[in-house]
């Protein structure tokens, strides 16, 4: 398959561009595309239109995507297809006429079949998959079957894909791993199987538990009955057996109780009570002493102390001084300081009155005060001064400017020139711009007619047989063309005819010549008796007989005769000799002619031929002579036709393209009248526009010029533009001078208005400067700074004033205190009078604070004794309390003196003790025979042998003892049973381990295809690339090895199997000294890269070799070659072009150079995708 | 008028089998499964107030050893004394098969009739005669039904058997009866067991198979459960299912004509899932996933199924949240146009498709290349080799299948490279 055309119609940045690479048998078509050019969106169109644009395209951001097109033509042999690929889900192929939907099947018979994949692989090579190919050669250590299979294929990776399934073989499986997935999840399986089994509950297990369950609950109920019976039995024993010492120590009490008599028995706290009263009444007895004594010694404190009440009296005004001192003297001392600014203001103002109005005082400056409204009116006066004067000489300006600019305008306007009628120039001009560049036509009229001259003149010269002149020619009545048809086949016919002869005259020399060589071999041999020969032997026999005969019979002897006879047989010189001599000579003829009889017929049979030959040799020449003659004949007639023309014609064939010659000049000859015509007419037109022109422009007063048309028309162009500018100069100034007039007037009255304005502010002013004492002419900045300094000059007097008023302020309040402080001492300290002011206050203040001082301890003095007072009455009651409580105690105790009361407590205290000890041996009693009262559990303890009790009970506990034992043995029994039994219920352990065993297996199996998938592939693989190594080592080898030089630049000789030290087959380098390099680090990469395309080209052309041939689509691949090996490259590529088309992509200009500079234009095709819309 | 439950195939602990634990899938879910769907029959019982429960045989698994098991049973078995719901049983193959059967004592609801002769309880309160016989042993052949007594006039009779019918194709062929047998019993009901797959026999909506409990693997598609069957006052029986599975299997038939890529198929297998999800009132369910058509993502598809297997289980798993098990992925897609015969005629793909082909021809080849795996064939266990998903190795099928994905796979990783595009 070939691609005549892609048409990039709508596509990534393409609109409408068509790459046309029909040219050449196929060709290596470079196409060039600069970066963002499309190089790479082109590559991908060519792929697509193959095999569909898919789904998800990002080639829709100029042409969204059903208007995404890739159109192409294709051709096969004789067949052609014209198609257009679009992107839809079906139907996506159609005709050219992009309408017809076109079967998909109509596009793979041009592919051979491929699908996208192998088409990409086997035919497109880019330099990622160059490089990738280079890297598996150095991974592979130069594995000859990998290489040959990975190159044919175009399989980049080949290495990884094996590597790869082995890696994930090995991931899921290795015979002696534990890791990998299968062998750990067996180990888990197996695990989880055992767990399982483990877990499991045997029926027999579950039912022996029961069992033991049921006769442990047995057991443990027939013991608890027993214990029912004597746990109380020994228990009543054993409260018999400790009832008994109660009984004795009951006996023993009663006594004792007796012995004591009648005693009182006392309140347990009596004595606490006894203690307390005894107590209490001696504290209080000592209370009442002392608080005696405290109230004496108060007494004589307060006797002591006596504050003077008049001071205290006046307290309040005494402790108001205590403010007014500090005011005081903080008053005497600023006052000085409030007078020495007093001073200086009264002074500054001075100051100010004297620079302003030296004529007045202080005290008349008042007269110098405006009123606010005054002030208001000055200072709006001095405002609008400005804005009027501005105004005036705005309106001047206004004036002057207006002014100028009209008279300008007249002037101008006088000096334009007046307007012309340029009608009829323009009728003209346009005329002449009508014919466009007649000169430059004409002038390339002339050209074309002088060389079509100088043409015909010179062919004239060549046309030869005949001389003469142009006109001469076109009259010549030469033959008509079917004449020198017939004279030319007569001719052909005549000559053929002699040719045909001659050449059977040398077929016949040869046949001669032939026969004789025979004959000379066959003479070589040796002689070939002929019959002749015979005859002329039996013939001399004949004569030596009748000599012989003559002689011997005849006795008559012819002597001449027998000379003659003898001569022929010399050296024999005796007639019986001779005649034996011809007699065997004749029998020998006979005999060999007999013998040689072939040799003899073969001779016979080549002389027949030859003579034969020479006939037709005679017949031959005849038949030359013949046409001979008739050529002549012809040869004369064809002379005799061209007499007339005195022409010496050569042969009819010849004359043929004399004629063609002959009426090409009279073609000609008429092309150059023609021309004349054209050059006449051009050179009329220009005149006649000259005319129209020069008298357009005379009329118009322009001088008329020798010049061409093309300067008149440029001349007459600038004429009307002239025009046009002073035309329109002149309407832009009338439309000035109309608008400035107006203008003009309006500034003038305007500086009138302001002037007016300005007479009436003057009057104004002079009335509000007035009281300033100003002149009328003072200007508003004058009375600015006047107005300021009366501002400061009241501004001084009106501070001093104030100042003036703190100062007598000072010394009415001195005033005050001094009269306020001579009161209080003149009633209260008289000594104090002839102190100052403020000392006499401060001492007056210090008496005050110590009076307050003896008041006050006065008071507390007073608050004790009262309060001593208070304590001592209440002590007096609690001693005559104390007494009461002694003498109740007594009565309690039966006795008339406090003193007994002890001995009486102790009686007491024993007997109680004793009734309590009682009490307690009854409860005992009473709660070891519970429910029976103590009188019946004394009466069954009499019915009791005390000896045997410890006897019987120990039996007992001993019994019990061992009943026990065995019943929490029971319980245990129970109690393990019944929770094994639980355990056991309903747990479903076992059967999750085997769910999980079951999934473990589950997983095992998939792993299991999974792996063998794996294996079987890696295994099928391997098989597959040893199988094609050998099968196609050989060719594909070989061409690779011629290749890789090539493509090496012959800096290796070729490529070699070779064996490794597995005894695998490897592939080596061969160097040109012989020396081998291995596909191994001392190969470079580069070099690597081109063995592999080395390989992958020799690949393709095996393919090629059975298989339609296929583009072959490369991208890019040279950017790491350097110049020579780019080079070779391009040369190998070009070389296989003529094998199947080459589309090499690239967007490297230096490789688009480098084509051009070293591949043959014949097999070279650049296309450049620079311009995005334009057609290549 | 009353009700019954008629059941049978428990297989109680009986293990799910041909679940793979993987990532995401929901493993908590199907822990105890035939046990759940116990709990949900005798709670069905409960909650329906039946008169009885019927038990067609096979409530255990026949090699299954764990007593537990049977303890299990026994006390949902007590539950329903305590609701005083009597429960009539037959033993089954598998029943019979496992000493349990004998050893654990049953609670007194639970009747379970002879295997020497058939039986009949007759429940006189609601007018009923339940005829009956179990499995002596692990293979019964002969026609157990022939033997049946004649219907108990006046009374709705039913019959309680464990039979293969007329036969299919995945059950033993034990107990073996036809439509006749049954028929000329004159009973009302017949509850049968041994047959997985729910439905009536012969056409006949009067002899039932209840299906078993709970779904075990991916042959035991659909809804699981038991029948409930009310009988009104003229004897007449309705027949309603009712679910009982806490877990479900079921398959996923995904057509991948026409796409483009890997990620077009999962996409279509995940609008499948979500049908199946819906389908399954929120159970968790066990999904074979089986993707056939003729498409251009074949080669991807084939070149690395394990790869594709797992994006469909994230796609479940996003598309069910956890509740979707992907129980197998079968990758059967075909090239998306026949191969062009001519194609491979020379060149290594050519040697690569000619050496499988020969392969598939050559058993002595094929036996060659087996020694391959003959390390791992010596790791596995038997029971791998074992019901319908065996993987043997020693099995010609398993090689020549094999195969069948080795030369896609290997094109598709071969001609992974190409043009960058």
């Amino acid at each position: 398959m070939k691609i005549d055309r892609l048409d990039l119609r709508a596509f990534g940045p393409f609109t409408d561009l068509t790459l046309a690479l029909d040219r050449g048998d196929l060709g290596l078509h470079v196409v060039y595309g600069p970066n963002e050019a499309g190089k790479s969106s082109a590559l991908r169109a060519l792929r697509q239109l193959f095999y569909g644009i898919p789904s998800r395209s990002t080639d829709n951001f100029v042409h969204a995507y059903p208007e995404l097109r890739i159109g192409a033509t294709l051709s096969e042999g004789v067949e052609r297809l014209e198609c257009i690929r679009r992107k839809a889900n079906k139907n996506d192929l159609r005709a050219g006429d992009d309408v017809t939907p076109l079967e998909p099947g109509v596009l793979s018979k041009y592919l051979a079949g491929l699908d996208r994949e192998t088409f990409e692989t086997m035919f497109g090579i880019d330099h990622p998959a160059l490089v990738q190919g280079g890297r598996d050669l150095l991974g592979g250590g130069g594995n000859l079957g990998q290489i040959l299979f990975a190159a044919a294929a175009g399989i980049a990776d080949l290495r990884s894909v094996q590597q790869r399934l082995g890696d994930e073989a090995a991931a899921l499986f290795v015979p002696k791993g534990s890791n990998p997935r299968i062998n750990r999840n067996l180990a888990e399986w197996d695990k989880a199987r055992k767990e399982a089994r483990a877990a499991e509950l045997p029926s027999s297990e579950w039912e022996q538990h029961d069992k033991t369950l049921a006769q442990a609950r047995r057991k443990q109920a027939e013991l608890e009955a027993k214990l029912a019976a004597a746990i109380p039995e020994k228990s009543r024993l054993e409260r018999v057996r400790q009832a008994l010492p109660l009984l004795a120590k009951r006996n023993q009490l009663l006594t004792e109780l007796t012995g004591l008599g009648p005693v009182p028995l006392l309140a347990d706290e009596f004595s606490d009570r006894r203690r307390d009263a005894v107590a209490a009444l001696s504290t209080a007895r000592i209370t009442v002493e002392s608080g005696e004594n405290a109230i004496r010694e108060l007494d004589s404190q307060i006797a002591q102390l006596e504050p003077p009440a008049a001071l205290l009296a006046r307290g309040e005004a005494v402790e108001g001084l205590q403010n007014d001192l500090g005011g005081y003297r903080k008053a005497q001392r600023d006052r000085p300081i409030l007078a020495g600014r007093r001073d200086q203001l009264m002074s500054d103002a001075r100051r100010i009155l004297a620079h302003l109005r030296p004529d007045l005082t202080l005290a008349e400056a008042e007269s110098l005060r405006l009123t606010k409204k005054q002030e208001i009116e000055l200072q709006n006066l001095g405002n609008q001064h400005g804005a009027l004067t501005t105004r005036i000489e705005q309106a001047r300006r206004n004036f002057e400017k207006r002014d100028a600019r009209l008279q300008a305008a007249r002037r101008e306007l006088a000096g334009l020139e007046s307007p012309r009628n340029f009608d009829s120039l323009l009728v003209a001009l346009r005329r002449a711009q009508s014919l466009g560049d007649v000169e430059q036509d004409r002038a390339a009229a002339r050209i074309e007619l002088t060389r079509l001259e100088g043409r015909t003149v010179a062919e004239l010269a060549r046309l030869g047989l005949w001389t003469g002149d142009l006109e001469a020619l076109e009259r010549l009545p030469l033959p008509a063309a079917e004449s020198i048809d017939r004279a030319e086949q007569a001719h052909g016919a005549a000559e053929r005819a002699l040719e045909r002869l001659a050449e059977q005259c040398d077929d016949n020399a040869a046949n001669q010549a032939a026969l004789e060589r025979q004959l000379r071999q066959l003479e070589l041999q040796g002689a070939v008796p002929a019959e002749t020969d015979l005859v002329e032997s039996r013939r001399r026999r004949e004569v030596g007989w009748r000599l012989v005969r003559a002689q011997w019979l005849e006795r008559e002897r012819d002597l001449s005769a027998e000379r003659a006879f003898l001569a022929e047989f010399a050296p024999l010189n005796d007639l019986a000799a001779a005649y034996e001599q011809a007699v065997r000579q004749a029998d020998e003829q006979a005999d060999r002619l007999r013998r040689e009889a072939d040799r003899v017929a073969t001779r016979a049979g080549f002389l027949a031929d030859r003579q034969a030959c020479q006939a037709e040799f005679e017949k031959l020449a005849a038949q030359r002579r013949e046409a001979e003659s008739q050529r002549r004949g012809l040869m004369d007639a064809w002379n005799a036709a061209w007499q007339a023309l005195a022409v010496a014609p050569l042969t009819p064939r010849e004359m043929r393209p004399w004629v063609v010659k002959q009426q090409a000049l009279v073609q000609q000859s008429e092309a150059l009248r023609r021309h004349r015509t054209s050059v006449g007419e051009l050179e009329r037109r220009i005149a006649t526009a000259r005319g129209d022109l020069d008298r357009a422009l005379t009329e118009l007063g322009e001088i008329a010029a020798e010049e061409s048309l093309a300067v008149a028309v440029e001349r007459a162009l600038l004429a009307s533009e002239r025009n046009k500018v002073v035309v329109a100069r002149r309407a832009t100034l009338e439309t000035e001078l109309a608008s400035l007039g107006p203008e003009v007037a309006e500034c003038r009255e305007q500086s009138a208005r302001a002037c007016q304005e300005l007479a009436g502010w003057g009057a104004r002013w002079r009335a509000a400067v007035e009281p300033l004492g100003l002149p009328a002419d003072a200007t508003p900045a004058q009375v600015h700074e006047v107005l300021s300094q009366i501002h400061a000059l009241f501004d001084k007097l009106k501070d001093a004033a104030s100042f003036s008023e703190r100062i007598a302020d000072i010394g009415r309040e001195a005033e005050q205190f001094r009269t306020q402080v001579a009161d209080l001492v003149g009633q209260l300290a008289p000594d104090l009078a002839g102190l100052a002011v403020d000392e006499a206050a401060e001492r007056l203040i210090d008496s005050h604070r110590q009076a307050i001082t003896h008041e006050a301890r006065l008071d507390a003095a007073r608050k004790q004794r009262e309060k001593h007072a208070i304590q001592r009455e209440q002590a007096r009651q609690a001693i005559r309390e104390a007494e009461g409580a002694m003498d109740a105690l007594c009565q309690e105790a039966h006795c008339e003196a406090a003193e007994r009361l002890p001995e009486i407590e102790q009686a007491s205290t024993k007997a109680k003790g004793l009734h309590v000890n009682l009490a307690h041996v009854h409860d005992n009693l009473l709660l070891l025979g519970a429910p029976a009262t103590v009188e019946e559990f004394i009466a069954e303890i009499g019915g009791v042998e005390a000896d045997d009790l410890p006897v019987r009970i120990d039996a007992l506990s001993a019994q019990i003892a061992g009943w026990n034992e065995e019943r929490e043995q029971a319980s245990n029994t129970v109690a393990v049973e019944g929770k094994a039994l639980a355990d056991m219920d309903t747990s479903a352990a076992a059967a999750d381990a085997a769910e999980r065993a079951q999934s473990l297996l589950a997983e095992i199996g998939s792993d299991v295809e999974e792996y063998v998938r794996l294996r079987l592939a890696s295994a099928v693989l391997r098989e597959a690339i040893e199988r094609y190594r050998k099968k196609n080592q050989g060719p594909v080898l070989e061409r690779a090895s011629s290749l890789f030089a090539e493509l090496t630049a012959g800096s290796f000789a070729g490529l070699r199997a070779d064996y490794d030290d597995a005894g695998e087959a490897v592939l080596v380098g061969a160097r040109p000294d012989g020396r081998t390099v291995g596909v191994d680090d001392a190969m470079s990469d580069g070099t690597r890269d081109q063995l592999y395309l080395a390989l992958r080209l020799a690949s393709l052309e095996n393919y090629l070799i059975e298989k339609q041939p296929i583009p072959f689509i490369v991208d890019d691949i040279l950017i790491k070659f350097d110049n020579e090996r780019s080079i070779a490259t391009l040369k190998v590529l070009a070389g296989l072009s003529k094998r199947t088309q080459v589309i090499f992509f690239t967007h490297h200009q230096h490789l688009v150079e480098l084509a051009e500079q070293h591949l043959d234009g014949a097999e070279l095709f650049v296309h450049r995708l620079e311009g995005k819309t334009r057609s290549l | 008028m009353f009700k019954f439950i008629h059941a049978a195939d428990i297989h109680l602990d009986s293990p799910l089998k041909g679940l793979e634990q993987y990532e995401g899938a929901p493993i908590d879910e199907i822990r105890g499964a035939t046990r759940r769907a116990l709990e949900n029959l005798a709670r069905l019982a409960i909650d329906e107030e039946v008169a009885f429960v019927l038990i067609a045989g096979d409530v255990y698994d026949g090699n299954w050893r764990d007593f537990k098991t049977g303890l299990f049973f026994r006390s949902e078995m007590s539950r329903l004394r305590e609701a005083d719901i009597p429960v009539y049983l037959i033993s089954g193959n598998h029943d019979a098969a496992n000493r349990m059967t004998k050893s654990l004592e049953l609670p007194d609801n639970v009747t379970r009739l002879p295997s020497k002769k058939p039986a009949t309880v007759p429940l006189e309160r609601y007018g009923v005669s339940i005829h009956g016989q179990g499995f002596a042993n692990a293979a019964v052949r002969e026609n157990l039904a022939a033997a049946y007594p004649l219907a108990t006039p006046g009374h709705f009779n039913i019959g309680l058997l464990h039979t293969s019918a007329s036969g299919s194709p995945s059950h033993e062929p034990y107990a073996a009866c036809n439509h006749d047998d049954l028929r000329s019993k004159e009973y009302d009901y017949w509850a049968l067991g041994h047959i997985h797959q729910r439905g009536e026999v012969w056409g006949d909506s009067r002899i039932q198979f209840a299906g078993n409990t709970q779904g075990r693997h991916i042959r035991e598609t659909g809804p699981k459960g038991c029948l409930v069957v009310s009988v009104d006052d003229r004897r007449r029986a309705d027949v309603r299912f009712e679910p009982l599975d806490v877990f479900r299997w079921e398959r996923a038939q995904v057509d991948a004509g026409h796409a483009e890529n890997g990620y077009d198929v999962v996409d279509r297998v995940a609008n499948e899932l979500r049908r199946v999800r819906d389908d399954c009132d929120d159970r968790p369910v066990a999904v074979r996933v089986q993707v056939n058509g003729a498409c251009r993502a074949h080669e991807s598809l084939a070149a690395e199924p394990a790869r594709w297997t797992n994006e469909i289980r994230a796609v479940a798993r996003d598309t069910a949240a956890g509740n979707i098990w992907i129980e197998k992925v079968k990758l059967e897609t075909s090239p998306a146009h026949e191969l062009d015969s001519t194609r491979w005629a020379e060149g290594p793909l050519a040697e690569l498709a000619e050496y499988v082909a020969q392969l598939q021809a050559d058993p002595a080849e094929r036996a060659r290349l087996a020694g391959e795996l003959a390390e791992l064939k010596r790791k596995l266990p038997a029971e791998l080799k074992e019901g319908d998903d065996r993987i043997d190795l020693d099995d010609p099928q398993l090689l020549t299948d094999a195969l069948r994905h080795v030369e896609p796979m290997l094109l598709g990783r071969l001609r992974a490279g190409g043009f960058a595009s």
